[in-house]
């Protein structure tokens, strides 16, 4: 496991990673520790992470811009910061948690489950899903999503109005699916879909499920996944 | 912005009004033009004489020809005079008033009228008659008409000669001199009572609320102009003798001169004027001067209250020009010097008291926008003062230190406990001396040096404040130095061993501080965050609370970017002059 650590205070560096090399014993996790976040650019570029760690003075606009470039890599992100008042603000964009500061050990490891536990979704969901395009990072809306596609270690994101147009997102479905509040669905291995934009469930020959989108694309879904749908929709009609 | 002046129009209404009631009810004393004594004659009385002065067939054809104002002081004499009655413009019996500076007997065709105290040969054998009576002419008497009045009178009993002692000697329609007292008595009651309730008013201002010193010389000021304005309405309300009229005369000079010393003193303390005694002992030369070149009482008055005007207008005139304060007084002012000049004699009568109120008004407009101001000031440093607080003790600073503190807590408790003791260290100072106006220099650098120390232990870098120059002696608002380090590190990330450095430079007192704080990687942008306010803030209430009226503290402040260097510039100047 490839954890990244970023840290201005050198006793507070020293604590983020003391108590994160102790709860992730197990995973043998490789740390690298910056004391900023422009050093630690590079190096996020050029290796495969799992996880970063981010100090965040989220003051100034470019706090919640630094911020969005990180959301939108195919790593999660947890911030840990004193500015505990920007946490819901921070949640929208799509962090996977908000630590505050102080914090304690137990705090950290619970933040960790996450991780290791991938069905755990965010207690707030995002707003957004940030995209880098271009090297020019986009927020897209959530209700301009229509469902979202999974392909290799990306996700192929379809929005609403613009059929023919894709996004590619480099966080895995199953990352992505962590940040998403509830009206979004894992129909499919390979799917999930906005149930705000679903049309109807429909029944093919042969037993095969699809959901009918707004759009009049249709989506397949699994045979283990039926009845939750079924479910969902009944319930919001 | 039309409407703006509209309100001010209406604003003005009430004085608009006031004038104009004023300026009515001031005629009507002076309309009746008929029914008067034109031409009187008139003998003294040398002892043995035989003058039958009050007979209808006296021949006074050579007698000395006089108007009522010309009668001669310490003299005992005989007057004469004709008067042709016309009842027709009376709706009532007509009477006779009479003011005068004298004892007398007063004859209508050769019937005694009126006796008013003893007219007699010398200061010892006279009686000083009441100022002015008021007689009914007997209907028997007051066909239409030519009649003759006569009078023996003696004027011995007054202190000081004067320029001209009769005042009024009339027939007059008694039911309207009634009602005409009875307007003057009210408008001036209304005045009195203004200017008395606004001494009060600004008497418990000062002692219960604020001590400004020009709350205390609004106050006395008004107190003044009521004295004035008593004690010339008294002849309508009072019948005294009129060897006291002297004595009033002399005391509403007093009131006069006070006020007219009080009036430029108000305006000096109140644009803050450096010198104020300086230009208070020229006011009070120029007032004697005016007050020598007069040649009588109510000129006088006239003189004194014309030059405090003026020089209130100079001073008005100076303050609009170089702090643009003061133009609508000015205006005010300029309107009501014509009343002065082209209506002297009606100005002694009203003109006086109601210029005196359009004043009182514009002053009282002016302090009450000051009380305004000074509220909303003191409020602002409150509130910034409580916000720099609680940026210290509250979310990121504390959350970030405590942090730490954790950290150490589990790792090296001895370091937590040191760290502890810093930290409380320079919140102590940081409230002990936020509630002070001025504290030493000295105690600043120890402030920052605490912080810094803080921040060492946060950032394990050894930062350090080098001080050249001389700290003894020199005074500074609290925490001002601080305020710019502690936003050199919420604004930078400064990850080298640069120092930051304070330069004193003090010149018999004229003081400048210059605070250079490293600038690394700037993470907002400086200058606009509450830091900067905190510290504009405490400069203004710094050149306010300045209790020597002769001094003033002149500070500047002003910050920008240097070579790697955030710097901050303060000068705190004493000034002397205006």
């Amino acid at each position: 496991m490839n954890i990244v650590i970023v840290e201005d205070e050198p006793l507070v560096l020293q604590r983020i990673k003391r108590l994160t090399l102790d709860i992730l014993k197990s995973q043998q996790p490789k740390i690298q520790c910056f004391t900023d976040i422009d050093d630690a650019e590079n190096y996020l570029l050029e290796n495969t992470v799992d996880l970063l760690l981010l100090d965040l003075n989220l003051k100034g606009r470019n706090g919640f811009d630094l911020l969005k470039s990180n959301v939108s890599a195919g790593y999660h992100t947890i911030i840990i910061s004193a500015y505990s008042e920007k946490a819901i603000e921070a949640f929208q964009y799509g962090v996977l948690d908000f630590i505050a500061k102080p914090f304690t050990s137990e705090r950290l490891s619970k933040s960790f489950d996450r991780i290791l536990d991938k069905s755990q979704r965010n207690y707030y969901g995002c707003r957004y899903l940030s995209i880098k395009k271009l090297g020019v990072i986009e927020l897209i809306s959530l209700s301009d999503i229509s469902h979202i596609q999974a392909d290799g270690h990306y996700s192929l994101i379809h929005l609403v109005n613009q059929t023919e147009m894709t996004a590619l997102h480099s966080k895995s479905i199953e990352k992505i699916m962590q940040l998403l509040p509830e009206n979004f669905m894992r129909v499919h291995r390979s799917y999930v879909v906005n149930m705000n934009n679903v049309n109807q469930l429909l029944i093919e020959p042969g037993s095969q499920y699809t959901v009918k989108l707004n759009s009049g694309v249709e989506v397949p879904v699994g045979r283990t996944k039926y009845q939750e749908v079924k479910l969902y929709l009944k319930s919001k009609p | 912005m039309f409407l703006k002046y509209i309100k001010k129009l209406i604003l003005l209404m009430p004085f608009l009004f006031m004038s104009v009631f004023a300026v009515g009810s001031g005629n009507i004393l002076k309309t009746d033009i008929k029914n008067k004594f034109n031409e009187i004659s008139i003998k003294i009385i040398k002892q043995g004489d035989e003058l039958n002065c009050h007979l209808l067939t006296t021949k006074d054809n050579h007698w000395k020809k006089v108007t009522f104002d010309q009668i001669p002081q310490y003299s005992h004499f005989c007057i004469r005079a004709w008067v042709n009655l016309d009842k027709s413009l009376m709706t009532s019996s007509p009477s006779l008033l009479v003011a005068m500076l004298g004892a007398s007997s007063l004859y209508w065709d050769e019937q005694l009228i009126s006796k008013n105290g003893k007219a007699g040969t010398s200061i010892e054998t006279e009686i000083p008659g009441i100022l002015k009576t008021l007689v009914k002419i007997p209907d028997l008497l007051a066909s239409d008409g030519k009649h003759l009045l006569s009078g023996e009178v003696s004027t011995f009993n007054l202190s000081k000669r004067l320029n001209g002692i009769g005042y009024i000697l009339r027939l007059v329609d008694e039911r309207k001199l009634h009602s005409q007292i009875l307007i003057l008595s009210i408008l001036s009651a209304i005045f009195i009572g203004i200017s008395l309730i606004l001494s009060i008013i600004f008497q418990l201002i000062y002692c219960l609320y604020q001590k400004q010193i020009y709350y205390q010389v609004f106050s006395i000021f008004c107190l003044s102009s009521s004295l004035i304005l008593a004690t010339e309405q008294a002849k309508f309300w009072l019948d005294y003798t009129y060897d006291w009229h002297i004595f009033r005369l002399s005391l509403i000079y007093s009131f006069t001169f006070l006020a007219s010393t009080l009036l430029p003193l108000f305006y000096l303390l109140y644009y803050r004027f450096s010198n104020i005694w300086l230009y208070t002992l020229f006011i009070i030369l120029g007032l004697l001067c005016l007050n020598s070149v007069a040649i009588n009482y109510d000129q006088a008055s006239t003189f004194l209250f014309s030059g405090a005007l003026l020089s209130t207008l100079a001073i008005n005139a100076y303050s609009s020009y170089r702090a643009k304060k003061g133009q609508v007084i000015l205006v005010i002012l300029l309107l009501s010097l014509p009343f002065l000049y082209f209506i002297p004699d009606y100005f002694n009568e009203f003109g006086f008291s109601l210029v005196f109120i359009i004043i009182v008004m514009t002053m009282l407009v002016s302090l009450i926008k000051e009380m305004h101001t000074n509220k909303f000031e003191a409020l602002k440093t409150e509130r910034i003062k409580a916000e720099l607080l609680r940026r210290n003790m509250q979310p990121h600073f504390l959350m970030n230190c405590l942090t730490q503190l954790i950290e150490l807590i589990e790792v090296k408790p001895k370091k937590a406990v040191e760290f502890i003791c810093v930290l409380s260290d320079e919140f102590r100072q940081l409230t002990t001396q936020n509630v002070k106006n001025k504290i030493k220099l000295s105690e600043e650098i120890s402030l920052c040096n605490k912080h810094l120390s803080i921040m060492s232990v946060r950032y394990q870098r050894p930062y350090q404040l080098i001080v050249e120059g001389e700290t003894e002696g020199v005074f500074i608002p609290p925490s001002i130095l601080h305020s710019q380090i502690e936003n050199c590190f919420t604004h930078n990330a400064i990850s080298s061993n640069r120092s930051f450095e304070l330069m004193i430079k003090n010149v018999n007192g004229n003081v400048d501080l210059v605070l250079k704080t490293p600038i690394e990687k700037k993470i907002d942008h400086h200058g606009t965050g509450l830091g900067e306010q905190y510290i504009k803030a405490r400069l203004t209430e710094y050149e306010r609370i300045n209790t020597n009226p002769r001094k003033r503290n002149v500070c500047s402040f002003e910050s920008y970017e240097d070579s790697q260097y955030w710097v901050s510039k303060f000068s705190f100047y004493p000034r002397y002059k205006f």
